[in-house]
């Protein structure tokens, strides 16, 4: 929306840098309430675009179709893949990643007109999205080329044409797991298959990256079968592995391109601070902080009002489907409240919406008939909606690459950009806001897929046998001495031939590797995978008044967020969980709406037992840091109802009901020296040591150093995302003094999921980086006493209602570790 | 000779069926004895079922200091060990028999489990090792190795599983599945039929409580069943028997509906096929079809069962030498090829399975015959009654066997056979064959033939009635039940 009185200034007519700063200072006075809140500025250097006449690339009349020149990593792309390598296309957002397998499929057509692609997407309404993007563009080409989702929701009139004629079929890893038993029925698709591309591969991460990896050595293995060799293409965000995470998740080796040639204007980036609303003196807990900090939300919703009035289109992201609808109601508050006088649209947006209203709301934003949007991550893959002219982040999204990925939908084409990042009040943002050459720096987080859970190797195991019977050959596909080499997945031999030799013992599977191995269980065994969830009892989330359109969950999630009484938010609404059925043929959650604004934290035990270490490194001087498996056992025994607003406490803290739940999994701990705990107190003078409950026997000096252990372990679980992409969801932690297993003072960090995700791994790999800057961020937080602050080693999620919590001990632990390291590394 | 047959009932099953739901899967089974494994079984099962007709096995009844008891049920032996001390009792028991008795002894206990640890990538056998030595211990007394004449059905292993642990032979005849088998959930209570040879083979048949009593008449599902039996129609026979009228005076049904469960339970108890719309099988008498293979997805198809009519004749069509798997499809086809006239090819359930597994087989082994196959005339009864909604067959479920009894046309008199088969049995033998022909014992051909024979000649009998069926009015639009409450779905299995 521009002011048809602005006077024009060159080309840039539009561009922001043209236009007076409205972050300038001045300005800025202008937003209700400010008082410094930007903590600093940065900027991100303009580039041209690299480019090559698509003529060296591509045959004369396609690339006079084509009627452009192609930026330097696709016309690589394109070279590398007729050369006969996989590739990887790591670059930004909008640089045209789709255009290099699109094309290549051209290509392999004038050869073999018989050629057939198969595009596997992260979700159904990305592969609907790019069915009608990738036939507009066959059809400028002039190319007679048929594209056609296939999906749970493809009619079943229409799947046999698709099977038997579409040139490249558009699909999803859960559809493809249930496609895969009837293989035969897409014997003509396979055998002619000459391209397999996986869209947004970086998406595929954690449980549901674990079973894309299975799924998609499963499909390769068909098409050899079939006699099918097709070239594979990854295209992917920026990640900081990006051959490794290609090669994790097919099997194959992939050249990487990264080099990224399309152009953007100068962007801007601002980071905003919200206050404190309430002064909160010295020692408050966590709630009473979270309760006075004004939220990332309502901040942003502020600036998107603020921006709206002064024509600039916005894109705001949170971190929630309530926050997004809350934040496009502040922004109408906020634009009542501000001195100038105008009206800003803005519509929330996110998943939950139904999808013919998604559609307007995309629609009006490509037309630049909406002022703002407030979005979940809904709108951070590729959907294609235009360029904004700013971008609103309430919060961290929790790495780089998401990060980077959300700026770069502001700037249309090389016009240069606003980008403000809003900051929440935890340990992460916190880091971010003062580290912020942090996001500037080349190593962006790497992708995270585990392939080394058993349970979840063992489910596709059988689906494979069920699709055809199992050898030795397929080894290949399914032993081990997989993913990157060197890797601890190729953790043993003969996996293939264990997980066999189990489902044999059950009567699931019959024969032998060397002549066969088929499936003789009940019907479909790739229904029984969820490729959302680990273990193999899912839980179904139901309404009692009315239809709820949630995916089933995991046990442990069920019993960590869904328990009895549990609140939980879904689709901007909350609920209570009202039943929870666990002993019947389809356990389930059922919940109610809710009326009052309350939010429940749930307490919880745990204990960490058979401790297995699969690695070790000896630190020196009684220090260990290892990696390996273990039974971890939460008891999510009590929970507490808390006020949204206040944080105030309601009514009494109550029991779930539940029993402990066990949880097989992976895990990194540290094993500390006795003498730790003198050294870590030996500057902590008497008054500064926490006062222990009259319940802890071991006096304060023990429960200060307590306090040390679990602080450090807060502090690098939170900071994790610094070096993985991970869902601190996904993740847990124990310190204890000593552990009865380890017999020493001991920190563990913990998958939180059945047979590990491969979190607790990534730490273990990325030790030394995570701890350096752990122990620096906690020792230079600006925290007053001596407990922390949810900025530095307060935790949203800890069972112990963060307690104890001491920074100058866990300073202290983290230092002596950090020099272990460093010393050990020499 | 004459096969044993079981009921096994469990306390979820005991907890969610109803007496009438019970007694007719006693009836079902056509049980000589019944199994109630859990505590409080017996005395609960009583209550039900006031006269059983059949002794109960169980934990409970073996009140003398735990030894096996020894029971004869058809012609085959059947013992229950439900402790360790019962366990050692065995060999002794066994040497006691008539020499004239069949050498293979089925032991009914719930001693034998399995627990799936996929974490650690290891099954372990519950119980096995403390089994073995209870036997061992008794054998002192008699001669040893008894194991490997004993059939163990466990009540604590699911029905379909079927092993062999170093020598013993394992079968499952409960409803709980397996620790740490992924499943999406526990099963829907229901009772298993067991069928025992006097070999000692076994064949397990699950009823769930959608396929009993009330429940198994087309149209009634849980909530309606629960109106029922509050309007006192507690089985079917007395909806079968129900005054139209006054059925239509109980909440939530009117007058059609009442008129339609009552003319589905009249055909379930008088055997009859009622056809609902004006859609008639096609004139030319057909040859019926019937495959055996070893699986669901099959790779291998040795066995074809064909009835002419016709021409008087059935035929098998078997694939003995492994070496040449394809043998049956070969002479089907050329069998096929000879037919004169245009006669359709009848399956049960044959759109889904036999027709598109034929086309699969005969594009690999016998690709000259796929434009044969291509052209063929095809007709699956089950598809035009139930999934067409051209009629509703009687029965339990939709399943031919159930159908077939249902009818009365449940094919050839019972096999003089010492085996007892089941689909999942046939698929066992071919599969242990195939995958290892040297070592592995031969399938039991001629078994397998009468088994299909059986099926085929059932099939004949459910065409014909489907075609004979008078036709009864469609019910009026508007007051089909909803999906939840048909009971009478597909085939998942065998």
């Amino acid at each position: 929306m521009t002011d048809p009185d602005a006077a024009g200034d060159g080309e840039n007519a539009h561009g922001w840098s043209e236009r007076p700063s409205v972050l300038d200072p001045e300005h800025l006075q202008e937003v209700p309430d400010y008082d410094s809140q930007i903590v600093h500025t940065r900027t991100q250097e303009s580039a041209d675009a690299d480019l090559v006449p698509s003529a060296d690339v591509l045959p004369r009349d396609l690339a006079d179709a084509l009627g452009h020149d192609l930026y330097t990593h696709q016309a690589t792309g394109l070279r590398r893949l007729r050369d006969g390598e996989n590739v990887v296309v790591s670059t930004s957002t909008a640089s045209g990643k789709t255009l290099v397998y699109a094309l290549y499929l051209a290509l392999c057509k004038r050869e073999d007109p018989a050629a057939r692609g198969i595009v596997c997407y992260p979700t159904k309404a990305l592969a609907r999205d790019q069915e009608a993007a990738l036939g507009d563009l066959y059809d400028r080409l002039g190319l007679d080329l048929s594209v056609a989702v296939y999906d749970g929701d493809t009619p079943q009139h229409r799947r046999p044409e698709i099977r038997e004629g579409a040139d490249l079929v558009l699909t999803n890893a859960a559809g493809l797991n249930v496609y895969l038993a009837h293989h035969t029925q897409w014997r003509e698709c396979f055998a002619n298959c000459a391209l397999l591309a996986i869209d947004e591969a970086h998406a595929a991460t954690g449980i549901h990256g674990m079973h894309v990896a299975w799924v998609l050595r499963r499909l390769r293995r068909l098409l050899a079968f079939y006699d099918a060799d097709p070239r594979i293409v990854c295209t992917s965000a920026t990640i900081g592995n990006p051959a490794e995470h290609a090669r994790r998740l097919t099997g194959a080796p992939h050249a990487v391109i990264d080099e990224d040639g399309s152009p953007h204007g100068e962007r801007e980036i601002a980071f905003w601070q919200p206050p404190l609303e309430d002064d909160l003196g010295e020692a408050y807990t966590m709630d009473e902080y979270l309760g006075a900090v004004k939220r990332a939300g309502a901040a942003a919703g502020e600036l998107l009002a603020h921006l709206g009035l002064h024509d600039v289109q916005t894109l705001a992201f949170t971190r929630s489907r309530q926050g997004a609808e809350l934040a496009a109601k502040g922004v109408e508050r906020s634009v009542t409240d501000h001195p100038r006088s105008g009206h800003v649209s803005v519509q929330p947006y996110h998943a939950g919406l139904g999808t013919e209203r998604r559609r307007r709301i995309e629609d009006r934003l490509g037309r630049g008939h909406l002022d703002a949007v407030v979005s979940t991550s809904a709108l951070e893959l590729g959907i294609d909606v235009g360029s904004v002219d700013a971008t609103v982040l309430a919060g961290y999204p929790g790495s780089r690459q998401s990060f980077w990925q959300r700026v770069g939908r502001s700037g249309r084409g090389t016009e240069d950009a606003l980008s403000v990042l809003v900051a929440r009040a935890d340990a992460i943002d916190r880091y971010v806001l003062e580290h912020p050459a942090f996001l500037f720096e080349e190593d962006v987080e790497d992708a995270v897929v585990d392939l080394a859970n058993e349970a979840v190797y063992a489910q596709h195991v059988l689906a494979a046998a069920n699709e055809r019977p199992l050898t030795s050959e397929d080894e290949r596909w399914l032993g081990s001495g997989d993913g990157a080499p060197g890797a601890p997945d190729a953790a043993r031999e003969d996996r293939l031939q264990r997980a066999v030799e189990m489902w044999r013992t059950a009567g699931l599977l019959v024969g032998d590797l060397d002549r066969g191995v088929r499936y003789e269980g009940p019907p479909r065994p790739e229904a029984d995978v969820s490729v959302y969830a680990t273990g193999s009892e899912t839980f179904q989330v139901r309404r009692a008044d009315g239809d709820l359109d949630v995916a089933p969950i995991d046990r442990e999630r069920a019993y960590r967020e869904y328990h009895p009484g549990a609140v939980v938010l879904h689709d901007g609404t909350a609920y209570e969980v009202v039943a929870f059925e666990e002993d019947r043929p389809t356990p389930a959650v059922t919940l109610q709406a809710l009326d009052e604004q309350v939010y429940t934290k749930t307490h919880s035990t745990k204990e960490i037992t058979d401790v297995t270490a699969r690695q070790s490194r000896d630190l020196g001087e009684g220090w260990q840091l290892r990696f390996g498996t273990g039974t971890v056992a939460i008891h999510y025994s009590h929970y507490e109802r808390r006020d949204v607003q206040t944080g105030e406490l309601l009514g009494e803290v109550e029991p779930t009901g539940l029993p402990p739940i066990e949880l097989d999994t992976q895990l990194t701990w540290v094993e500390t020296p006795p003498s730790l705990r003198e050294a870590a107190l030996a500057s902590v003078a008497t008054d500064a040591l926490l006062g222990s409950p009259d319940s802890f026997a071991a006096g304060d000096r023990q429960y200060t150093f307590l306090g040390g252990l679990h602080g450090a372990e807060h502090a690098m679980i939170e900071l994790a995302p610094l070096e993985l992409r991970l869902d601190s969801d996904d993740m847990g932690g124990l310190s204890i003094d000593p552990h009865p297993e380890t017999g020493v003072p001991t920190w563990f960090l913990h998958d939180a999921v059945e047979g590990g995700i491969g979190y607790a791994r990534g730490i273990y790999d990325h030790a030394d980086a995570l701890v350096a800057r752990t122990r620096e961020h906690v020792a230079t937080c600006g925290c007053d006493g001596v407990r922390g602050c949810p900025g530095c080693l307060m935790d949203v999620q800890c069972g112990n209602r963060n307690e104890p919590l001491h920074r100058p001990a866990a300073v202290a632990i983290l230092s002596a570790l950090e020099r272990r390291l460093d010393a050990a590394a020499e | 000779m004459q096969p044993g047959r079981l009921a096994v009932v469990d306390s979820d099953a005991l907890d969610a069926l109803t007496g009438a739901q019970l007694r007719d899967g006693v009836a079902a089974t056509d049980a000589d004895a019944i199994v109630a494994p859990s505590a409080g079984a017996r005395v609960r099962l009583r209550g039900e079922i006031a006269d059983p007709g059949v002794p109960i096995l169980g934990p409970e009844g073996t009140g003398d200091g735990g030894a096996a008891r020894s029971h004869r049920l058809g012609d085959a032996r059947v013992l229950e060990a439900w402790s360790d001390a019962a366990v050692g009792s065995i060999p002794a028991l066994l040497a006691e028999g008539d020499p004239g008795e069949p050498a293979g002894a089925v032991v009914i206990s719930d001693r034998l489990d399995c627990s799936v640890r996929p974490t650690a990538l290891r099954t372990v056998w519950e119980g096995y090792d403390a089994f073995i030595r209870a036997l061992a211990e008794g054998e002192h007394a008699a001669d040893a190795c008894v194991a490997g004449s004993l059939t163990l059905c466990s009540t604590a292993l699911p029905a379909e599983y079927a092993a062999e642990w170093d020598g013993l032979r394992v079968r499952g005849i409960g409803r709980e599945a397996m620790a740490g088998v992924p499943s999406s959930g526990r099963p829907e209570p229901g009772i298993v039929g067991v069928t025992i040879g006097a070999d000692g083979s076994v064949a397990t048949r699950e009823y769930d409580r959608t396929s009993l009593g009330l429940r198994a008449v087309e149209g009634v599902g849980e909530h309606r069943a629960t109106t029922l039996r509050a309007a006192g129609i507690e089985d079917r026979p007395s909806l079968a028997d129900a005054d139209v009228a006054r059925l239509a005076d109980v909440d939530g049904l009117d007058r059609s509906t009442a008129a339609r469960l009552v003319a589905h339970a009249r055909a379930f108890e008088d055997g009859r096929v009622l056809r609902q719309s004006d859609a008639r099988l096609p004139g030319p008498e057909p040859v019926f079809v019937d495959l055996e293979t070893d699986g669901l997805s099959p790779t291998v198809v040795p066995l074809i069962g064909v009835l002419d009519r016709a021409h008087g004749s059935y035929r098998t069509f078997a694939a003995r030498d492994p070496a040449d798997p394809a043998g049956a499809i070969e002479a089907f086809c050329s069998w096929y090829a000879a037919l004169e006239g245009a006669r359709p090819i009848v399956a049960y359930n044959g759109a889904s399975f036999d027709f598109p597994v034929l086309g699969e087989q005969i594009a690999e082994r016998v690709p000259e015959c796929r434009s044969l196959w291509a052209d063929a005339w095809t007709l699956d009864p089950y598809e035009s009654a139930v999934g067409a909604g051209n009629a509703v067959l009687p029965g339990r479920t939709n399943r031919l066997e159930d159908v077939a009894e249902a009818l009365g046309v449940d094919g050839i008199a019972a096999s003089d056979d010492t085996t007892v088969l089941s689909g999942a049995s046939v698929g066992r033998q071919f599969r242990r064959w195939h995958a290892d022909p040297d070592a592995a014992p031969p399938p039991a051909w001629d078994a397998i033939a009468a088994y299909c024979e059986a099926d085929v000649r059932a099939l004949a009998g459910i065409y014909d009635a489907i075609e004979a069926a008078d036709r009864v009015e469609r019910p009026e639009a508007g007051t089909d039940a909803p999906p939840s409450e048909t009971t009478q779905g597909r085939l998942g299995e065998f």
